[in-house]
């Protein structure tokens, strides 16, 4: 059993193997079962015929002959041949499983080819794995299956040990979790693609934004920090700017987002000359009513060519090497949605906040108006824009109610209106110098918007400089900032420009605020990066009746925002009426095909029977060949050779009860044990019959007296004679007598044939 | 076992460029089976922790010390699967087993066990664990290793060892013995009287009597008492057992050594120690002697059996000064000792002292004191070549 068992080990898997990789290659039946169940056989057969003794080996293998010749008297005469070319697939896997049979036999028998096997299928892996085809799970758990069996097999043939040196007992005994190490690899994932070490990132991000944050922390608010370019939660002024440039996010938008897009993320409003800080906390929803003002400025005034003046935009920020709490997001956002709720959202002066730090992975999409400022025909808006009715409001939002928030009403949309003039248009004093210089700058400008673009053009005639030195103690006031700026140096950074524009705007009495950011161009592949150096600062203007309006007065930079209005509105439906412009998309019935009826089943049950009818037939002669060959082997047989075989068999029903003669045990012993086993005075619960034939008392261990008797016959050279031979025969149906009531009739005829002589 | 985990570290280290550069089956498949293979091993070992038994036999329980005993244990495999690797270390720093190397491994087929007789030889007088201490087992490819402590280990109880002196260098035994008149029977030359009924038929002098005619029995005279005190501390002087064991039992050998040469000469022994309080036990021949040996071998040993308060407690024993020489068996010598010799010498009492010392010193101790002599033994050291 154990050599049966460990010539299983090896072959089965290196068969399996066979059987699997040429699956590939050979024409197979459409139900591929088939071959698997034709290689198992086959391989049943091998076995058979290698571990069986005696003529049984051979049943199994005319079993399966027996099945074949069926299925082939089953088919007609002229497409016999036809029929077998058609399955030719048969006899390559007789081929291929036969061999596989013998190399895994000689594989269990040498050590040398143990070896060559091993290194073979570990540069076939590896070539498969680099070059391909990639093999599929079972085929690779099979080959890490041998080569396991090998590597076991290997350590166990030079470890010196005492006790049972059995190395194939012990391959075969520990041979399950053998099993099991491949069961892990068949059925635990493996993915196609290789590993992208995901969390690997996740967490060496999360370790370098940690050390980055500590970091900011230690170093935060120093006056001699010389400052890097990035997103800063305060507004503060840094002589000189290094660079640290660092993708912090990553932008994925869908079309119409145009070259590029300024994401706000501080909002600041009150400056003292040297920092800008935030007055203005309340919580309120004043992007998105900001975004409704001017849909709603641009919807009244030309509702029909509202394409000309605003495409929607989707966008996706996925946050990187970044540590900030604020959400950045375009300037006119209708709706945000969290890919992680847990995040949360606060609204809270004019900015967007989460309630927990964010960092890596951060991710949020939001839908966004992009508003054609830059276009000089846009300026007719800000000319005519008609103060906004509650109607106007309210229709607004009907139009955008898939996109945006909750409603919201008439009444608080004033609210906002005052709140707007109110935090961001305190009062701003500048020196007369300024004033002067602002008025010239105004001069002869025919509206508002021209003004504000006047000074935008002013400002970025300047000179941009990473390094404009450190603001001197003096510039202690927005006036003094103002008057250094525009006109002692003359250069500086995005945020001095910002600071000089919402501080002349605000002089001109409009409302006007400090935003600070990144300007990000929409160039390359998506997604596109985010990079710190791209932080940037702006300022915005509020204009009754539209909204706040973004301006561009660093030099240096300037984007145009634009895209020509069309004099015909061919797809005017995209961004007026339904807000979302598949919303009358309908989702397409998915139909599965109907099975044919005919296709389903396909058994030739004629076939089947004649098979079964031959298999039957072939194991009655085959048994009743192999009976009388041996009752005729038998009665050819010397007297003594006749009652030893008896006996022997006797032995072998004893074993039915457990009882083995022990090594080194004599036959007299093992009589003895066998008889104080099954023939217990107190202990026993056959119901031997007291009385043979004779009437006279028997007794019930004299069943068991064929053993002294071939103790004789092994030792003493007597011949038996005839009675005695008898005596054995009755001792055996004696024994066969006691298997059946212990045992039961059906698993006496089963022992029977299983120790049949 | 290093150079096997230094090839699995180095093949997993090979299994994840695997996985980082490409996908699929193969180097997948490679890198789950190297990690879970250490979790596959440690079920393995756990499942071998579980079914592994050990069943240890010796004859007898009471053992004397030095003295072999067959000692036999079966490691049994109760279970479906080999287990590749046992192996057994034994309890060593009080006991030897012979003829059986710590090292070797044993393999297990499934239901299969293997039996070794051998035997077992405990070093000193007390009582502790004997037998298999602990099992290592290793998986079958050798990468891990795990180390327990043996659930079911034996307990004995060794008796000092029968040591006997051929000779007391130390002293002329002839001048200072006075031998037991009881045990000589036959001499004619002892005072008799005819036979009465009661009388123990020991006493009957059977040369005289075959000399008269007539049974005549030996006259009881005035019992004398003298012979051979032996005074042993039973202090326990540390709580670990590798300090105390071999000087209990160094003590207890000298003193039964002492009580069996002066048995077989006919000598009576007594003995006295401290257990609560002064305790007396007596031997007159070999005849009960093994009474004697058995007291003696069940001696406690206590941290508050202070030897100056044992030697103090005997100077009051009246008996000790009617002994003709006192044997002292010790730990250390102190001034209470030295008092305590010094007024044995007043009585004319031959006082030999045997200073039990954790080194051998090769000197004797010399206090200048007349008819007395120390002599320093260590508690490795075997009594015959002590020089006593």
């Amino acid at each position: 059993m154990i050599g049966f068992l460990y010539d299983l080990i090896y072959i089965f898997p290196i068969a399996a193997l066979a059987v699997s990789v040429s699956a590939g290659f050979l024409q197979l039946p459409e139900k591929k079962a088939v071959y698997y169940i034709a290689a198992l056989l086959i391989l049943a057969c091998c076995f058979s015929v290698k571990h069986i003794r005696g003529r049984l080996r051979f049943l199994l293998p005319g079993i399966s002959l027996m099945l074949l010749t069926g299925i082939l008297l089953m088919q007609e005469r002229g497409t016999l041949l036809g029929f077998v070319f058609d399955n030719i697939w048969c006899l390559w896997t007789l081929l291929i499983v036969t061999a596989s049979y013998a190399a895994g036999r000689l594989i269990s028998q040498k050590e040398l080819l143990k070896l060559v096997a091993a290194v073979m299928i570990t540069f076939g892996l590896i070539y498969t794995m680099i070059r391909g085809p990639v093999p599929d799970k079972l085929e690779a758990a099979l080959a890490l299956m041998m080569i396991v069996l090998i590597i076991t097999d290997k350590v166990q043939l030079y470890w010196k040990k005492s006790g049972g040196e059995n190395r194939r007992g012990h391959l075969v005994s520990i041979a399950p979790f053998v099993l099991l190490l491949t069961a892990a690899v068949y059925f635990i994932p493996a993915p196609d693609k290789a590993y992208d070490w995901h969390f690997v990132k996740v967490i060496m991000q999360r370790i370098s934004d940690s050390i980055k944050y500590g970091n900011r922390l230690l170093n935060a608010d120093k006056e001699e920090y010389a400052g890097t370019m990035g997103f800063k939660d305060k507004g503060t002024y840094f002589g000189n700017l290094s660079v640290d440039d660092k993708c912090v996010m990553r932008l994925g938008t869908s079309r119409d987002a145009g070259r590029v897009v300024y994401l706000a993320g501080r909002i600041l409003d009150s400056f003292d000359g040297r920092t800008w800080n935030s007055i203005y906390e309340e919580e309120n929803p004043d992007k998105t009513v900001d975004s409704l003002e001017t849909l709603t400025a641009i919807l009244t005034y030309d509702r029909t060519h509202a394409i000309d003046f605003y495409k929607r935009v989707q966008l996706t920020v996925t946050y990187d090497e970044f540590n900030t709490a604020y959400y950045f997001v375009p300037q006119k956002t209708l709706g945000i949605t969290l890919h992680d709720e847990k995040e949360g959202i606060v609204a809270q002066g004019g900015e967007l906040k989460s309630i927990k730090r964010l960092g890596y992975h951060t991710e949020y999409d939001l839908t966004y108006i992009r508003i054609n400022s830059t276009n000089p025909s846009f300026d007719v808006l800000y000319d005519n824009a008609a103060a906004i009715d509650e109607e106007n409001w309210m229709n607004t939002q009907a139009a955008f109610k898939n996109v945006g928030p909750p409603v919201i009403s008439y009444s608080r949309y004033r609210e906002y209106v005052k709140r707007m003039h109110e935090y961001y248009l305190p009062q701003t004093q500048i020196s007369d110098r300024a004033a002067e210089y602002i008025s010239e700058l105004s001069e002869g400008a025919e509206d508002d918007m021209e003004v504000l673009k006047r000074i935008e053009k002013a400002l970025s005639s300047m000179r941009y400089t990473l390094n404009p030195g450190e603001l001197p103690e003096k510039t202690d006031s927005p006036a003094a900032f103002l008057d250094r700026l525009l006109f002692e140096t003359q250069e500086g950074y995005c945020t001095h420009y910002a600071t000089a524009f919402v501080l002349m705007a605000r002089s001109l009495g409009y409302p006007a605020r400090f935003v600070q950011g990144f300007l990000v161009p929409l160039n390359g592949r998506q997604p596109y990066p985010v990079m710190s150096s791209m932080a940037h600062a702006w300022p915005e203007v509020y204009i009754d009746n539209v909204g706040w309006i973004s301006f561009e007065p660093t030099p240096g930079i300037k984007y145009d925002l634009s895209w020509p209005f069309m004099k015909r509105a061919e797809d005017m439906e995209e961004g007026v009426g339904t807000a979302d412009p598949h919303a009358n998309e309908e989702d397409e019935a998915v139909i599965l095909p109907e099975l044919d009826e005919e296709e389903r089943l396909n058994i030739n049950w004629h076939a089947v029977i004649l098979s079964a009818v031959l298999v039957a037939v072939f194991m009655f002669v085959f048994i009743l060949t192999d009976r009388i060959l041996r009752k005729r082997r038998l009665e050819r047989m010397a007297p003594n050779e006749k009652a030893a075989v008896y006996c022997r068999y006797g032995l072998r029903l004893l074993s039915v009860f457990g009882l083995v003669p022990a090594r080194g045990e004599t036959l007299e012993e093992f009589g003895i044990r066998a008889k104080d086993q099954l023939f217990d005075p107190d202990d026993h619960e056959y119901e031997y019959p007291e009385n043979d034939a004779d009437g006279e008392k028997t007794d019930p261990a004299e069943c068991l007296d064929f053993i002294s008797r071939y103790e004789t016959i092994l030792y003493s050279g007597k011949t038996v004679n005839d009675e005695e031979l008898n005596g054995i025969l009755n001792n055996i149906d004696e024994l066969f007598l006691m298997i059946r009531w212990y045992k039961g009739y059906v698993r006496t005829l089963f022992i029977k044939l299983k120790y049949m002589i | 076992m290093k150079r096997n985990r230094l090839i699995y570290f180095i093949l997993w280290i090979f299994s994840l460029v695997g996985i980082s550069f490409y996908g699929g089956a193969v180097s997948y498949g490679f890198f789950t089976m190297l990690t879970i293979l250490p979790f596959i091993l440690f079920i393995y070992l756990l499942a071998v922790f579980v079914f592994f038994r050990i069943y240890q036999q010796i004859d007898s329980r009471n053992l004397v010390a030095g003295r072999p005993v067959p000692f036999y244990f079966t490691l049994m495999n109760e279970y479906h699967f080999g287990f590749c690797s046992i192996k057994v270390h034994f309890f060593s720093s009080y006991s030897k087993i012979s003829s059986l190397d710590d090292d070797t491994e044993y393999e297990l087929l499934p239901h299969s066990g293997i039996k070794k007789d051998t035997q077992l030889i405990c070093r000193y007088r007390g009582e502790y664990e004997v037998g298999i201490k602990t099992v290592e087992i290793t998986d079958f490819l050798r990468l891990f290793r795990f180390r327990y402590n043996n659930k079911e280990t034996l307990r004995v109880a060794v008796k000092p060892d029968l040591i006997k002196l051929e000779e007391i260098k130390s002293m002329d035994l002839s001048q200072t013995m006075f031998r037991n008149a009881f045990v000589n029977p036959t001499e004619p030359d002892i005072e008799v009287r005819k036979y009465s009924d009661g009388d123990d038929v020991r006493m009957i002098n059977w040369k005289a009597s075959a000399r008269s005619g007539e049974l005549l029995v030996r006259k009881m005279i005035a019992r004398e008492r003298e012979g051979v005190c032996v005074i042993n501390g039973t202090k326990r002087i540390d709580g670990d057992m590798s300090v105390y064991l071999p000087l209990e039992n160094k003590i207890l050998e000298l003193t039964i050594a002492l009580a069996y040469y002066f048995a077989s000469e006919n000598i009576s022994v007594s003995s006295l120690y401290l257990d609560g309080e002064l305790r007396e036990n007596n031997v007159r021949s070999l005849d009960d002697f093994d009474l004697f040996y058995e007291r003696a071998s069940g001696m406690i040993f206590r941290t508050d059996s202070d030897e100056d308060k044992l030697l103090t407690l005997c100077s009051r024993h009246k008996e000790v000064y009617s002994c003709k020489s006192v044997f002292l068996v010790l730990h250390e010598w102190s001034a209470a000792a030295e008092e305590f010799v010094h007024s044995l010498r007043d009585n004319n009492v031959f006082t030999l002292a045997c200073i039990i010392d954790n080194e051998v010193k090769d000197h004797e101790g010399n206090t200048g004191i007349p008819g007395f002599v120390m002599k320093y033994i260590g508690v490795e050291q075997e009594l015959a070549s002590a020089g006593i």
